[in-house]
């Protein structure tokens, strides 16, 4: 069983989320609602935190597709989905798979890459990749390194809704256990066992899909509109003059 | 800081050290040298093509092995970059200018491909090691956190950060490559075999004829070399280049070990006499430091204030949206050529036609710097996006671009104002009175008990100026930084 509970999660002086105390047992498929901004992410990421601390009693093997994807855009597709077992090798053994890849693990990957239907990409470089091979080579790595519980950060985002349905299918093949944050509401009340509908830094419902009506969704997804809390704006972080060195 | 700040503080300096730099004509007919120079400048001839050839190639062969065998190094000190004692070594070796680490390596090896190789590689790993420092550490760490938990931090390293930053770091490897070559060909002339060295001599014997035609060639050299670097030849140039180069590769160990233990230290100091070691120091402080120190501090701040006027000049004729397609490609034509001259060689060129004052030191340390941040500049203001309506011309750089960038355009000008320092203590070897004068002095009449402190007065003049333009910079920007496009 995975725990989490927190008065407040986030800076101190401005917390992101407050009184979460959530349990997820193994086996569920855990579906995150909620307007932008509402602190989904945040609850994921304190989950990873919490599933990865040594002791948790739920998974031994924890798989993560983060929002930003987390891609090294220099490398080869192939190998982006080899970063999810890099923990199972040295460094002697890693360095090798950089610079020639062993047959096994070469066909290993192409059939991950084939059930999300991205096998034909793998030699390209990642950062050529459309917005949607992207997504699916980040589910790829996550689907390679296995294991028991997988925290997906809106993973379908820049599919259509037969591939977002395909890959989300892989990804509960793939895994036991799943927490998923997603925008798209049907998709989600589709494969879930249980619902959490999270708005303005706060839990408001956690639901089997079936309690899940349209008044509730109205309600979590309207509450976002009103006073919404100050955007800092981003600066453009300052391109640094290396001629000047 | 703000836009009115900033010009009053460059006219303040211009008004305030103007009178106290020496910027007279000590030639007698500056004007017939210049008509023969431009016409040896319009007729390039070569006068022995294998002797050219090979002058290439040893410019070649110093600027690229420096730059390769310096990488890794610097990339090793990026990693312990968090540790202060390397930062701060880091920053003094690297405020120490090529030329005088080549001087000093001269005393050890002599004319042995050691002193142009240590020269270039010592002050380039420390500049590695902290631009790699800071492109590792702007790399987003999404990646890192998708790995699976218990990685490995060396694998994270191999796999996820290095992977990441290695455009960034090829592209940087070839920028420094491409000033690896500028110093490997001045540092033929303090008597390495590269293109500076004939220079010098066809520029001595007014053969400026000769003289073009080395200039094309580094000119030429610095626009292509990228082509003959491309990654996977890195290794097979650092196999290959040692052999190129002459002279003896064996190393005088009594040579170094005397300079280490006797040569560097005052006589006062080894005989264990206090009164005669204060003598020793106020001395070198009263004749050499202080007026070395405040001549440099001069002419480094009258050649920011030339510099900052005439890229504002410049940047306009380069950039697209002003001076259209042509017009901007020719204004990046006279950006590349000067871009691609040395500071020390422009220096070296005014010095000849007027003689050795502040005044060919500033126009030369002015019209390099200003064709870099020029070509800084140009680019950054073709990537505005303006308004369909927007005045043309002068008018847009005015209204438009100068305001918009105006920041930027500060913050480079403050970047390179360290260079500029350097640049300024270096050129004291062609007679100026800044630091490098005083060097040379030490070096002629064997007075090596002097480097170390002269030395020293550098490293902390350029610690000092690193820390203040960093101080400058972080000052709140004006209202001009709204809607600057950095990237």
């Amino acid at each position: 069983m995975l725990h989490l509970r927190a008065a407040a999660i986030g800076p101190a002086d401005a917390p992101i989320l407050r009184d979460i105390d959530v349990q997820v047992t193994a086996g569920e498929r855990v579906v995150v609602l909620g307007p932008s901004g509402a602190g989904k992410t945040t609850l994921l990421n304190a989950l990873y935190a919490a599933a990865t601390r040594p002791g948790c009693a739920l998974a031994r093997r924890v798989a993560l597709i983060p929002q930003p994807l987390g891609l090294v855009d220099p490398l080869r597709a192939r190998h982006n989905v080899a970063l999810g077992r890099v923990d199972r090798r040295g460094l002697a053994g890693n360095l090798r798979s950089l610079v020639w890849m062993a047959a096994t693990e070469r066909q290993a990957i192409a059939a991950v890459a084939q059930r999300l239907q991205v096998d034909d990409v793998l030699e390209q470089v990642t950062g050529t990749l459309s917005g949607g091979q992207r997504s699916r080579i980040a589910a790829a790595r996550a689907l390679y390194c296995g294991g028991e519980l997988l925290l997906a950060d809106e993973p379908c985002a820049a599919l259509d809704p037969e591939r977002a349905l395909q890959l989300m299918r892989a990804l509960r093949e793939g895994f036991a256990t799943l927490i998923c944050t997603m925008h798209d509401v049907d998709a989600g009340l589709q494969m879930a066992t249980r619902v959490w509908g999270v708005s303005a830094g706060r839990l408001v419902f956690d639901l089997p899909p079936a309690a899940v009506d349209s008044a509730r969704l109205t309600a979590l997804y309207g509450a976002a509109i009103g006073p919404s809390p100050p955007v800092r704006a981003a600066e453009p972080p300052p391109e640094f003059p290396r001629h000047c060195l | 800081m703000s836009a009115r700040a900033f010009t009053l503080g460059l006219a303040l300096i211009v008004l305030l050290l103007g009178p106290l730099a020496d910027v007279a004509l000590t030639t007698g007919s500056p004007g017939a040298e210049l008509q023969r120079m431009g016409a040896g400048l319009g007729a390039p001839h070569v006068a022995d093509g294998a002797e050219f050839a090979r002058a290439l190639l040893l410019t070649f062969a110093f600027g690229v092995l420096g730059t390769l065998l310096a990488a890794p190094v610097g990339l090793l000190l990026a990693l312990l970059w968090a540790r202060r004692t390397v930062r701060v070594i880091s920053g003094s070796v690297r405020a120490i200018h090529e030329l005088f680490w080549a001087l000093l390596l001269m005393q050890v090896f002599g004319l042995s491909p050691w002193t142009g190789l240590l020269a270039l590689a010592l002050p380039f790993s420390a500049i590695f090691a902290k631009v790699f420092a800071e492109i590792l550490a702007e790399q987003p760490d999404a990646a890192l956190r998708a790995l699976p938990p218990h990685t490995a931090p060396l694998v994270r390293w191999v796999c996820v950060r290095l992977p990441s930053a290695w455009p960034q770091m090829r592209t940087y490897l070839l920028t420094r490559a491409e000033c690896g070559l500028r110093s490997s060909a001045v540092l033929g002339f303090i008597g390495l075999p590269t293109l500076g060295y004939h220079l010098d001599g066809a520029l001595a014997y007014g053969a400026y004829d000769e003289a073009a035609a080395w200039l094309l060639g580094l000119i030429v050299l610095i626009a292509g070399f990228r082509w003959l670097l491309p990654a996977w030849s890195w290794p097979l140039w650092l196999l290959i280049l040692p052999w190129t180069l002459p002279g003896d590769w064996s190393i005088n160990t009594t040579a170094l070990q005397r300079l280490l233990t006797e040569a560097l230290w005052p006589a006062a100091l080894n005989a264990g006499n206090p009164t005669a070691l204060l003598q020793w120091i106020s001395a070198l402080l009263r004749d050499a430091i202080l007026p070395g120190v405040i001549n440099t501090l001069v002419l480094g701040a009258l050649a920011l204030a030339a510099t900052a006027l005439l890229t504002l000049v410049l940047w306009p004729l380069a950039a697209r949206t002003v001076s259209g397609r042509l017009g901007a490609g020719l204004g990046h034509g006279v950006l590349l050529v000067l871009r691609s001259l040395p500071e020390y060689l422009l220096a070296y060129i005014f010095v000849l036609l007027w003689g050795p004052s502040m005044l060919p030191a500033i126009v030369a340390l002015m019209l390099h710097n200003a064709a870099i941040i020029a070509f800084l500049m140009a680019r950054a203001s073709d990537q505005l996006t303006l308004r369909a309506d927007a005045p043309r011309g002068v008018m847009r750089y005015g209204w438009e671009i100068l305001p918009r960038l105006f920041a930027p355009y500060q913050a480079y000008l403050f970047y390179r104002w360290e260079i500029i320092l350097r640049e300024s203590a270096v050129v004291g070897l062609l007679g100026v009175y800044t630091l490098g004068f005083f060097v040379d002095s030490a070096l002629a009449e064997m007075r090596l008990d002097h480097l170390p402190p002269l030395l020293l007065a550098t490293v902390l003049l350029n610690l000092s100026a690193d820390a203040l333009s960093r101080r400058v910079r972080r000052l709140p920007p004006g209202p001009t930084q709204a809607g600057m496009a950095w990237s």
